[in-house]
């Protein structure tokens, strides 16, 4: 498979939110400005293209040659709930600017499951650590750009006059939904 | 201090060994059935696809298991391939038989990811028959001499251009002769 | 002190994680095409749910606080990783079907969300009841969720055919976008049902 199909369909085609359902969350949770968006979103793109690479080694060089598959899902959560907190300590130590914009992202990362998804996913789908590396990218991208598009949506919604029992978590499921059928279309152009 | 530092550290550590030995034992029960239970439903699919089969030979290429079929008379009569297709919901795996003439006569998805009523269209007779007959020396390709099934183009697009890719393994590693 | 039937029902009602609670979205989203992949998800995540819960309540005063979540990270890890391989060995169908979503039970926020907010501070009974509570609320919501996306979807219910063969199935409720419309709305309705009945 082609680097640029993996990009294309991990941005748009097969949306890591709105198609695959992972990260929904943080999705659902942080996507209430376009700023906070935006800065989740760069934070998942750096843990997760992080994550991806340490998981891959670990996986590719600790586990599987000693048959020791088994203990993935195990091994990959604590990876990355220790890398999570290594990123926060060496921000805050040598780019305090980067640090501000990121930092308040960083603890929720930990259980946002689209950074262990990635991770498994490229292990299941047979990646090499270039693939690896592109897809946990575009991923991180796909994940940014359908926060920020939600974001917008729900900041005109914040606006609309509704009914109090749809306002908040219901009606931006519908919208994501609306979303996600927009975001289908892409599929037809990419025959894997 | 350090010894409530070293009380953490050897929590952490009992535990971690608790749990990996746990797993340990669970996974020495379960990996033989799962491996016993994949191989019995591949060498039924294979009695399927070739009921006079008396023995084979696996062949492993470019990471995939490619079955060498004999009857009692040790003639080849055909090859089963264990191969794995890109789909919609991530990796498709399926077997693909072949017989000695370089032609598809069977397919079975093993595991898939595919959208229920929609991508598991792989699984029907609708679109495997689109493809069982064809050989090696055919096209393959869809919209030329195979067509996607629409709104799943992607599931039956990937199986299709998978099935292109196994023919021509299969075609130069066991039928060259 | 509430009640053991108050601690029981609660997860169920009051504070149902799907409907109240907004947790564990992903796997609701993600497996409930068919309602016996909801049900099956929903009893995998009650029994990491209850191990987990027991344990940590057995441990409560063993494990040190500063490293607790590491160790029930290690906890939840490993159950998780026991109930795929079971379901690999066992169910081999639903183990492909709930495919990446088994092994993301991990990061589930209802189970780590349970520990440190309830295993850790009581005894392993009332532990064990929560986790029933909570796990079968869980267990409910993706089941109803699961019959509804099955019934319009492919038009049966647990694989029996309901609306007969001249249903046209409607094939947005078992794509992505219908799992999302679906859901946003039966989260409206049971807001304003919850509403009616005065529980808050």
């Amino acid at each position: 498979m082609n680097l640029l199909a993996i990009i294309f369909v991990a941005i748009l085609a097969n949306n890591i939110v709105l198609s695959q359902f992972l990260g929904i969350c943080p999705y659902l949770g942080v996507s209430k400005r376009i700023e906070t968006s935006i800065g989740m979103g760069m934070a998942v793109i750096f843990v997760m293209t992080l994550s991806a690479i340490v998981t891959w080694l670990i996986y590719n060089i600790l586990l599987a040659p000693f048959g020791l598959a088994y203990l993935r899902t195990i091994a990959f959560i604590l990876v990355i709930a220790g890398l999570v907190q290594l990123v926060e300590m060496i921000l805050k130590k040598t780019n305090p600017t980067l640090f501000q914009a990121l930092g308040i992202y960083l603890p929720l990362i930990t259980t946002n499951c689209a950074i262990l998804g990635v991770a498994v996913l490229n292990i299941d789908a047979g990646y090499n650590i270039i693939e690896t590396i592109i897809y946990a990218i575009s991923t991180g991208i796909g994940f940014t750009l359908a926060m920020v598009i939600m974001a917008g949506i729900r900041e005109r919604l914040e606006l609309v006059n509704m009914s109090g029992f749809v306002r908040g978590a219901a009606v931006t499921l519908v919208s994501a939904g609306i979303l996600s059928l927009a975001f289908m279309g892409f599929k037809g152009i990419v025959t894997l | 201090m350090r010894e409530s530092g070293l009380r953490m550290a050897l929590t952490l550590l009992i535990i971690g060994a608790i749990c990996g030995g746990l797993l340990s034992v669970v996974n020495g029960v379960t990996a033989p059935v799962i491996e016993e239970r994949a191989m019995e439903d591949f060498l039924t699919a294979m009695k399927g696809f070739f009921p006079e089969v008396a023995d084979y030979e696996a062949n492993e290429v470019e990471n995939e298991v490619f079955y060498s079929c004999v009857d009692d008379s040790g003639e080849l009569i055909g090859i089963v391939g264990q191969v794995k297709a890109n789909g919609y919901g991530g990796a498709i795996s399926y077997d693909l038989a072949v017989n000695a003439a370089g032609d598809i006569i069977g397919i079975r998805i093993s595991s898939h990811g595919e959208t229920p009523g929609i991508g598991d269209v792989i699984t029907t007779d609708e679109f495997q028959d689109r493809v069982i007959g064809l050989n090696y020396a055919d096209p393959i390709s869809a919209g030329v001499d195979v067509d996607t099934v629409s709104g799943a183009s992607i599931s039956t697009g990937g199986m299709i251009n998978s099935i292109r890719r196994v023919m021509t393994i299969i075609g130069d590693n066991f039928l060259a002769n | 002190m509430s009640t053991l039937a108050q601690e029981f029902s609660k997860g169920i009602f009051k504070e149902n994680p799907t409907f109240r609670l907004l947790l564990g979205m992903c796997p609701t989203l993600g497996v409930t095409t068919l309602a016996f992949y909801g049900f099956g998800m929903g009893v995998s995540t009650l029994f990491v749910l209850l191990c987990s819960n027991i344990v940590i309540s057995v441990l409560r005063n063993a494990i040190p606080a500063k490293v607790r979540i590491p160790a029930y990270i290690l906890i939840i890890a490993t159950f998780v990783t026991i109930v795929d391989m079971v379901l690999k060995a066992f169910v081999p169908d639903l183990h492909g079907a709930l495919g990446i979503f088994i092994p993301l039970i991990v990061v589930n926020c209802i189970i780590l969300g349970r520990a440190e907010a309830f295993a850790r501070k009581n005894n392993v009974g009332r532990s064990i009841i929560d986790a029933l509570g909570m796990g079968m609320g869980f267990t409910i919501s993706l089941t109803v969720l699961g019959i509804i996306r099955e019934l319009f979807g492919s038009g049966s219910i647990f694989g029996v055919n309901i609306l007969g063969t001249s249903f046209q199935p409607m094939g947005l409720l078992s794509s992505p976008p219908g799992a999302f419309i679906t859901l946003g709305i039966l989260l409206g309705l049971c807001n304003f049902a919850f509403k009616r009945l005065g529980i808050e």
